[in-house]
């Protein structure tokens, strides 16, 4: 079932609100701890470099989510390990959400450390320039049909071919033919828009 | 393909990536599990497809969607979440139709913006029609003589760049006057037969015209 991020909390995060939490009775120590190294290691993984500062903040709210389901009667000491990444993933996502929302994310995408100490300052220019044809390709993406879209917008994220046809259930020549369509509608598009050669 | 030409690759990617991290989170935007399980292909195909559909336009999610897609436990991982995603174009070559990759290789090696030191309304008043080959759809070439060709454009010189489908760049040279140029036999030793080649030629002409070709493919002896 799906939720509406709007409806979260958006100011508190979800480890500060009150809670019943599970006390100590609830879970033998050694389990709680290993439980806690668990998620610590899958936090690790999942979370970007540049949000290392909230990783003892994300550990805490994956074990409050794994909780929760052992409070709900679940058997958590069953969980497959796929799990726990999936919390550690919910847990940074809702973050990284909580945080842009706040405007308090650095202008960086995903997996990239902000601007710090030792690197090259920006070129301003250059960085407008690139958000611009950022914006224009987005702007050409919606103009195209839906499975063109689909296709053309896998392809910008990294995606292979192969992975397209896996994740969208089309067939390899279909695949290949909404690419090959939808990448002449955007070079259409983005030449109108200015980008030309 | 040319080293510019793999610096414009990530620029788009970059481009994309920057706008995105304007983006603010919608009540629309799928939960984080929502696009885990689509991510590792555990949800069905048409909320699959609902999910991308809402991601490639969201730049929130495209991020969420990066981080879950890279941590698939089904041993296509592609990269740790940690680290920055590689400056890798081979995705852009990988796309499985060389007509596909031919397509993003035109769209790509050839954007640019127009800007006044670039003389864009040159741009804008060159002259129509593209640069094309004098080479058969399709040849097969030996190594030895791999020798590409395209039509002349009157006083123009030319700049040739040659890339493997994995976007190895095997030649880059410009100042060409001739219209053909024999790719060092050297560079095509390590391939094997039938290896699909990529390559692209611009032209400038003396009035400062400048004239992209699509991207050509011919095949290795």
């Amino acid at each position: 079932m799906q939720r509406d991020v709007a409806m979260e909390d958006r100011d508190a995060a979800p480890w500060a609100r009150p809670r019943t939490l599970p006390t100590a009775g609830d879970l033998q120590a050694d389990d709680m701890e290993r439980l806690r190294q668990q998620l610590g290691r899958a936090v690790e993984r999942v979370c970007p470099r540049w949000l290392a500062g909230y990783r003892e903040d994300l550990v805490q709210a994956s074990l409050v989510k794994i909780l929760e389901r052992r409070r709900r009667g679940e058997e958590i000491e069953r969980l497959p390990a796929s799990y726990l990444w999936k919390v550690a993933y919910s847990a940074t996502v809702d973050q990284i959400r909580r945080l842009r929302r706040r405007e308090e994310l650095p202008m960086e995408p995903v997996g990239r450390p902000s601007t710090g100490a030792g690197q090259a300052p920006r070129d301003p220019d250059a960085e407008r320039e690139r958000r611009e044809l950022g914006r224009s390709i987005r702007a050409c993406l919606q103009r195209l049909s839906q499975r063109r879209r689909m296709v053309v917008g896998l392809a910008l994220i990294g995606h292979r071919a192969v992975e397209i046809e896996r994740l969208l259930g089309f067939g390899a020549k279909v695949v290949d033919n909404l690419l090959y369509r939808g990448l002449a509608d955007l070079r259409r598009c983005l030449v109108q828009k200015g980008w030309t050669p | 393909m040319s080293q510019a030409g793999a610096q414009l690759l990530e620029r788009l990617r970059k481009a994309l990536a920057i706008e995105a991290a304007g983006h603010v989170p919608a009540a629309s935007c799928p939960t984080p599990e929502a696009i885990w399980d689509v991510a590792h292909q555990a949800a069905s195909l048409s909320r699959r497809r609902q999910v991308v559909h809402h991601v490639i336009a969201c730049g929130v999610c495209t991020e969420a969607w990066r981080l879950a897609y890279d941590l698939r436990s089904d041993g296509t991982e592609r990269r740790a979440a940690t680290s920055i995603r590689p400056v890798s174009t081979g995705w852009w070559w990988g796309l499985a139709a060389a007509a596909a990759a031919v397509a993003v290789a035109g769209i790509l090696l050839q954007l640019r913006p127009v800007t006044a030191d670039r003389q864009g309304t040159e741009f804008r008043s060159a002259p129509a029609g593209a640069l094309s080959s004098r080479l058969p759809a399709g040849a097969t070439l030996p190594r030895e003589a791999f020798v590409l060709r395209w039509a002349r454009t009157p006083g123009a010189i030319y700049t040739v760049r040659v890339a493997t489908e994995d976007l190895t760049v095997l030649a880059a040279v410009s100042g060409l006057k001739a219209t053909e140029y024999q790719v060092p036999g050297a560079v095509l030793e390590s391939l094997p037969a039938g290896s699909r080649i990529l390559w692209q030629v611009e032209a400038v002409t003396p009035a400062g015209h400048r004239l992209s070709s699509r991207t050509f493919t011919a095949r290795l002896d």
